[in-house]
């Protein structure tokens, strides 16, 4: 059973239809790439996956649960965790908090219990939780960086933290937005490896937005082009790379 | 027939409303921001028809373009000081600050013309009674005025290069500048074109109210309603409203007194709880 | 580690002044003015809580008004006991914001700040509509003192200001505890982000409306605890003592104190009641004067005045505060 199935899904505003019938599959493990000139509808349908959208129409359906029209934070629970282009990090918190906020969901400590807490259990609470932060961080050797503010870290710093951020949440599904978009190349391989790592052991499903077609076509098993909002095409990335219909939507749009 | 005679009584505020809040949500959607102030330029232009017309005696036809102008300028002040200046800094900031000039506006009238509430004649008085109706003639150059007002900010949005570019900011920043106009001159545009609403609404309004420094706040706190109800910067959703809420205050003034507020609040409360981007809102 | 010790020395002498006060002033002007100042706190630190969320309270006022009339109603109606009347003002204040929040709190921050406003019009003109509950524009005279025995011994709440000095200070401090605890906790990370990051913030499974809903459901029941000390203490609740322009100076004081932590917020507060005192001879120009420093203020200080110091701080802030690390930096924390 695929870990995200798309049916029919459309989005229109007024005078603009943005995203029109489309269909998606993506199993558990595997790194699909979502590919098409600008404006062609990614990341609309980025946010009508993870909720940031309501579609007109279409279904999303998760772990075989239907899930449209379902709220961002939700589906995040559920195991579908986005990241965004621009708004990487929480740029005025530290390195460190950035993740202890990121865990906060999933360290099951709400408002009362952190509230009520004695001095003694807090410190017990504020370990483990820094604790698996630091251990997060270090996945990407930023643990060094702890405590500085997120802010002012490097863009290839600040991608890396957001997929640390994105891991944190124990994503089941990920949604990419353009990860290695403003990075060089030694960044960018230091970026796909920590994706691959995750896909490997724990075998999160991943759709990749990217306009870098060199990191589309290496990582990538499958491959779905949209253009005006509708798919034109799927495959490997062999096949897609030379379908006329693609290669026309590219030329044609620069 | 008391319905009917409601509905009448009801027109010509609406029509203030109306134009109004077509300023307001031009500015809020352009600008993203909530102009506080934005009552007050009612005010100046109220007391500017009462200069004209009043104190200075005149002609009547002198006293919109008074205002218009006032208010212009008031608004071009506001994005010197405190919309361009701030446009980076979010929608809570500029807001904020469009409060405190709301306050010193208010005070400087008070200081100016005192707190006694003020006169202006109407154009055209009298009634003319059809029926067991009564309609006052004072609505009519209202009605005429707002109408023609109204039209002209259609005719530019829809028709205009010009109008274009300003749809276009409210939803896109490159977009707008893709007619060739720089964003600060849009900009500057919208406040003219907002100012010509708020100077008509002020100088219509004046006859059939009384002009002191706090007529401003009521009014404001209406328009924002319209505002939000409507849909912040849909133009349509601010004329739709803005009759809306216009008959919503005089059915309410007449059938149910001073409850009419929380009849009003309760409203747009469930408005926003149904829609919460507005009923003609772009969102989600 | 010393450095810690250094930190929360100041407060503790602070505190301990506080104390001593009314055994050297007891003049009941200087009381009063302190037992205000103790009830603007505690207004101020659940605005800027709600601040951190990105919503702006102008209604603060209305809340702490809901409070009082509570009391006010329990007390010369029902006859309740003070202990019992006290909480429930609290309650009741948070069961209304929880209500009003739920439409509220989903809009973008200015909408919500206007709809403060329109709230504050609203319960104001509730208060005078509504003669049977909350006897009209006349409202509730006299207060019945509280009668409240520590060990054994009546505290004379009738004969002094003394005693509501120290109710209104422990109110004040234990207010502070919270908001302190809060906001250097990982809750008070969560707040900000929800703030500055939302949709990032949505992306990790926090629900941004639950949060915002339970900063401004505690920060109304703290004012209407607070209502519930004023309302005996003035022994009269009426409609023109909470109103929208003391809901600004509220803000206006959250602001100039700095939007960072809730120091900022305890100092603006004391820095426009210092101003509030200056200004009392300029009552007319009274709303020029404080529209124009709050353009001023926003346009060249948006951190307000503790902000700067703050910011730089913030920087270098860690979650947990009492886990020991070597850099320099540890000991600065706010």
């Amino acid at each position: 059973m695929p870990i995200l199935k798309i049916e029919k899904l459309t989005k229109k505003f007024v005078g603009l239809n943005a995203v029109t019938d489309l269909d998606l599959e993506v199993n558990q493990g595997q790194i699909l790439g979502l590919i098409g000139p600008n404006g062609a509808g990614k990341t609309t349908t980025f946010n009508l996956i993870s909720g940031a959208l309501s579609p007109t129409s279409g279904r999303v359906i998760f772990k075989g649960k239907d899930v449209t029209g379902f709220k961002t934070h939700v589906l995040a629970r559920m195991g579908l965790v986005r990241t965004f282009q621009l708004a990487t990090v929480f740029q005025d918190l530290t390195v460190l908090d950035n993740i202890q906020v990121a865990l906060h969901y999933r360290s099951g400590e709400g408002f009362w219990r952190i509230l009520l807490a004695t001095p003694a259990m807090a410190r017990k609470q504020n370990a483990r939780v820094r604790e698996n932060a630091m251990k997060l961080l270090d996945l990407a050797n930023l643990g060094q960086f702890a405590h500085h503010r997120a802010g002012i870290l490097p863009s290839g710093h600040q991608k890396l933290m957001s997929i640390i951020i994105a891991l944190a949440v124990e994503p089941e599904l990920l949604l990419l937005d353009e990860p290695v978009s403003g990075l060089n190349s030694e960044e960018i391989d230091i970026l796909m490896s920590l994706v691959k790592t995750v896909r490997n052991e724990r075998g999160t499903g991943i759709i990749m937005v990217e306009h870098n077609m060199k990191v589309v076509m290496d990582t990538c098993e499958q491959i779905v082009v949209i253009n005006f909002g509708q798919k034109i095409a799927e495959g490997t990335p062999e096949q897609v790379s030379s379908d006329k219909k693609v290669i026309e939507a590219y030329l044609g749009s620069e | 027939m008391e319905i009917i005679q409601t509905f009448i009584n009801g027109i010509s505020l609406s029509l203030i409303y109306v134009l109004f809040a077509l300023g307001l949500t031009l500015i809020m959607g352009v600008f993203d921001v909530c102009n506080f102030a934005y009552g007050d330029f009612v005010m100046v232009a109220a007391f500017a028809a009462y200069l004209v017309i009043t104190k200075w005696s005149l002609p009547y036809v002198l006293a919109p373009i008074v205002a218009m102008v006032f208010c212009s300028v008031l608004g071009l002040a506001f994005e010197k000081g405190i919309f361009y200046p701030m446009r980076n800094r979010g929608g809570l900031e500029p807001g904020l600050a469009t409060f405190g000039a709301s306050s010193a506006l208010e005070t400087i009238a008070l200081l100016i013309f005192g707190g006694n509430p003020l006169g202006v004649r109407a154009l055209i008085s009298g009634d003319v009674k059809v029926g067991s109706l009564f309609f006052p003639l004072q609505n009519l150059p209202i009605i005429i005025g707002s109408l023609f007002m109204i039209s002209l900010l259609f005719l530019f949005v829809q028709r205009t290069k010009l109008g274009l570019a300003v749809r276009a900011l409210q939803q896109d920043q490159e977009a707008a500048t893709l007619q060739g106009i720089s964003i600060a001159n849009i900009r500057i545009v919208v406040w003219v074109i907002s100012g010509c609403l708020v100077g008509a609404a002020g100088v219509l309004l004046a006859p059939i109210s009384y002009v002191d420094p706090f007529i401003g706040s009521g009014l404001l706190l209406k328009g924002f309603a319209v505002v939000i109800m409507g849909g912040m910067g849909s133009i349509p959703g601010a004329l739709v409203c803005g009759f809306l809420l216009g008959f919503v205050d005089s059915f309410g003034q007449t059938y149910l007194g001073t409850y009419s507020y929380l009849f009003a609040f309760g409203f747009i409360m469930i408005v926003l709880l149904i829609r919460p981007q507005g009923l003609l809102g772009k969102g989600r | 580690m010393k450095s810690q010790k250094w930190q929360l020395f100041i407060p503790f002498i602070i505190l301990l002044l506080l104390i001593l006060v009314p055994v050297f002033w007891h003049s009941p002007r200087y009381l009063s003015l302190f037992n205000l100042l103790f009830l603007n706190i505690i207004l101020a630190l659940g605005v800027f809580s709600l601040w951190s969320v990105g919503m702006i309270n102008a209604a603060q006022p209305v809340f702490f008004g809901l409070g009082a009339y509570t009391v006010a109603i329990l007390l010369v109606r029902v006859h309740m006991p003070y202990w019992l009347a006290f909480p429930i003002a609290g309650i009741i204040p948070a069961a209304i914001a929880g209500a009003f929040g739920f439409v509220a709190l989903k809009m973008k921050g200015a909408y919500f700040l206007f709809l403060t406003i329109a709230l504050c019009e609203l319960i104001g003109w509730i208060w005078v509509a509504w003669k049977g509950l909350f006897r009209g524009s006349v409202g509730f005279y006299p207060i019945p003192q509280p009668e409240i025995k520590i060990f054994g011994l009546k505290v004379l709440f009738s004969q002094s200001l003394v005693p509501y000095y120290y109710l209104a200070l422990i109110l004040a401090v234990i207010t502070c505890l919270f908001y302190f605890k809060i906001h250097q906790s990982r809750i008070g990370r969560v707040w900000e982000s929800v703030g500055k990051h939302e949709d990032l913030l949505a992306n990790t499974g926090v629900s941004v409306f639950a949060q915002k809903e339970i900063c401004f459901v505690a920060s109304c029941f703290f004012a209407g605890l607070a209502g519930a000390v004023y309302a005996p203490y003035m022994t009269i609740v009426s409609p023109t003592q909470f109103t929208l322009w003391q809901g600004i100076w509220i803000v206006l004081g959250v602001l100039v104190g700095g939007i960072f932590s809730p120091i900022g917020a305890i100092v603006g507060t004391v820095f426009m009641a210092v101003l509030g005192v200056f200004l009392t001879r300029f009552s007319n120009t009274q709303p020029l004067i404080l529209g124009v420093i709050l353009v001023f203020v926003l346009l060249f200080m948006p951190s307000g005045l503790f902000g700067v110091p703050g910011r730089v701080i913030n920087k270098i802030r860690d979650m947990a505060p009492n886990h020991n690390i070597e850099k320099e930096e540890s000991g600065k924390r706010f």
